[in-house]
């Protein structure tokens, strides 16, 4: 019952914050500078041109107006039509997710898992050659941006070495059965975005792991006699698995969104070369799409984070 | 005698320091005994605790031996050391709030301590520990609890029956009642003497506060910058006071069973543990020194009521 009510004040909660950040998106992409009909229209378009365009669009009403239209269109299911696509928002969603996921889900869940399971072999190790080099180099890797390491990926393993191709999610004319095409061009945007994840996992699990064990109820477990491995078990990997899984949900809730800037580096035709491709043609109803569904999952992932919290940790209903 | 610490010292490297936490330390614990281990914050008296379950930080370096049986606390192999910890000798911490695992059923911590050591199914443990946590007072209904549903005092209670689970032969309380309030602390304190008979324990009791260390001991170590500096029956140490400390400490307590007097300070500071000075440690401090006892450390010797003492001019 104390679930049930909990989960139900959750999810009003969440449906709360998706209508007010759709009417923030809405004004935000409204007001700013440039509309779809300048990118049609070009520099040369007549005035009479513009209007008629501005009329087709349905951009010459008050924008309170068209954004009533937005709303109520949207809880008939309709999401716009995309300028730039000619086709409904809905589809060309539909048929960028499965890439997105294919790549950014792969990834993270990678860089999830790994990068946890490093972070806690480092704060058992903790100062040994190990986790001094893991940590500096993770470190730097940290503070490379995502575009820098997949430019100069392409750099090195697509144009001098042409081991890789430098972009695009499957080759026209291959003799290579797909999944091995696709797991070829999968490879470069993948590691981006592990080595880009990677750093915040492996940090996040090394403190979280080091913070627990330096706890009084670890001394506890020493003095029953648990022994390292069983006093790591049964008192420490629950309590040090909190922040990682929050930190994880969100993670895995911007999945959905894709990643922007690997995706438009490596041309992969995702929901973040989408957004990208929505943003530079002024295509409002497609940008508001891709960013629905961003809004849609974040507070999806913090609703499961919150779920799996109250598995973990007993005192987050008690305090509600 | 169930323990026998033989010349205990123990030291703490830091970059820039050695701190000489424990000195030189012998004392002996004798069967069903509840010895009271007396003194101020940072004399040693916690230290000279964890290191007998060897708890302490990976910088300590322990010298001498702890005797359990046949047993080197200090040397066994650490798998060893597990079949000993708990089983025979268990602890209850100063800080009961955190010494339990937040996320899981006090129950299942009492079951999963009782199923490490004992060869019993869980359903036969699991009765074990609510007969446990009636014992300390914590209703059966509420075994399933976890931590933070309890009160201060029930954790504390809570931690006394975790201890207790496994039937132990020696129970080490480090501060047990210092965390809770004055009723609680009563509670707590009557509580452990009951255990104590019933279960037939050998007690070592920590505290900084003399009072309930006088009301629960029958025996009493006295501790000064890591040394013992007086030990002997709680009668003998509170009337017939050895050594200038321990008659300096006893007058800075009220008596509840005498006329009230002004309390008496002890002026002045504990030495720097990491840099002790060459003579008697209390020697700044007191108020009978001599010349001799700048320059030579006295011996830990028996005194004329029975006691032991570390003085070169015992109060006798």
């Amino acid at each position: 019952m104390k679930f049930a009510k909990y989960l139900t004040s959750r999810l009003l909660q969440g449906l709360l914050v998706i209508f007010l950040v759709v009417v923030l998106n809405f004004f935000i992409i409204n007001l700013a500078p440039g509309d779809p009909v300048d990118v049609l229209a070009g520099e040369l378009g007549s005035e009479e041109y513009i209007a008629e365009l501005k009329a087709q669009y349905g951009l010459d009403k008050p924008i309170t107006t068209r954004l009533i239209n937005y709303l109520s269109n949207l809880l008939k299911g309709d999401w716009g039509m995309s300028y730039k696509f000619r086709s409904p928002v809905v589809e060309v969603v539909k048929s960028r997710i499965s890439n997105t996921l294919i790549l950014v889900l792969s990834s993270e869940l990678f860089a999830i898992f790994f990068g946890t399971w490093l972070g806690t072999i480092l704060a058992r190790n903790r100062g040994s050659l190990l986790d001094k080099s893991v940590s500096n180099i993770s470190l730097i890797i940290y503070c490379l941006p995502a575009f820098w390491i997949g430019m100069i990926f392409i750099l090195i393993f697509a144009v001098r070495l042409h081991w890789f191709p430098s972009g695009g999610m499957m080759s026209l004319r291959t003799k290579q059965p797909p999944i091995v095409d696709l797991i070829w061009h999968l490879v470069l945007p993948w590691l981006t975005i592990v080595l880009v994840r990677l750093p915040i996992y492996i940090k996040l699990a090394r403190s979280s792991v080091i913070e627990v064990s330096q706890e009084d109820y670890m001394t506890t477990a020493k003095a029953i006699g648990y022994g390292k491995k069983k006093s790591y078990k049964k008192y420490a990997l629950r309590n040090a698995l909190l922040p990682i899984v929050t930190q994880a949900g969100l993670g895995l809730s911007t999945v959905f969104s894709g990643a922007l800037i690997t995706e438009t580096v490596f041309s992969w035709p995702g929901m973040g070369l989408m957004i990208f491709n929505g943003v530079q043609v002024r295509d409002y109803p497609l940008i508001m799409g891709g960013f629905l569904i961003t809004s849609i999952m974040v507070v999806m992932g913090s609703l499961v984070v919150d779920i799996v919290y109250m598995y973990l940790d007993p005192r987050v209903v008690h305090n509600e | 005698m169930i323990l026998e610490i033989k010349n205990l010292t123990i030291e703490f490297k830091t970059r820039s320091s050695t701190v000489h936490a424990v000195n030189n330390v012998n004392l002996t614990l004798d069967d069903r005994d509840r010895l009271g281990i007396v003194g101020e914050s940072g004399s040693g008296k916690s230290t000279l605790a964890y290191s007998i379950l060897r708890l302490l930080a990976d910088n300590a370096r322990i010298s001498g031996r702890i005797l359990y049986n046949t047993h080197d606390l200090v040397s066994i192999p650490e798998p060893n050391l597990d079949q000993l910890r708990w089983q025979k000798i268990a602890m209850v911490f100063q800080n009961s709030m955190n010494a339990l695992n937040p996320v899981t059923r006090i129950g299942k911590q009492l079951i999963d301590a009782l199923q490490l050591h004992k060869n019993i199914q869980y359903s036969e443990a699991r009765e074990i520990a609510a007969d446990m946590i009636e014992k300390v007072g914590i209703p059966a209904k509420r075994l399933m609890d976890f931590p933070h549903e309890y009160s201060g005092g029930m954790k504390q209670r809570a931690v006394l029956a975790l201890a207790l689970i496994c039937h132990p032969e020696i129970l080490i309380a480090d501060e047990p009642t210092t965390a809770l309030d004055v009723v609680a602390q009563r509670q707590v304190l009557q509580l452990l003497m009951e255990l104590q008979k019933e279960l037939g324990l050998s007690v070592i009791f920590i505290s900084h506060d003399i009072s309930t260390v006088a009301e629960f001991s029958n025996k009493i170590a006295v501790m000064y910058a890591g040394e013992i500096v007086e030990y002997g029956t709680t009668f003998e140490v509170f009337n017939h006071s050895q050594h200038p400390y321990t008659e300096a400490l006893v007058a800075a307590f009220p008596s509840l069973h005498r006329p009230i007097v002004a309390l008496k300070e002890i002026s002045g500071h504990p030495p720097n543990m990491a840099n002790l000075p060459e003579g008697c440690p209390f020697e700044p401090r007191c108020s009978f020194s001599k010349e001799l006892c700048k320059f030579k450390k006295p011996d830990f010797v028996p005194c004329s009521n029975g006691s032991f003492c570390r003085c070169h001019l015992p109060r006798g």
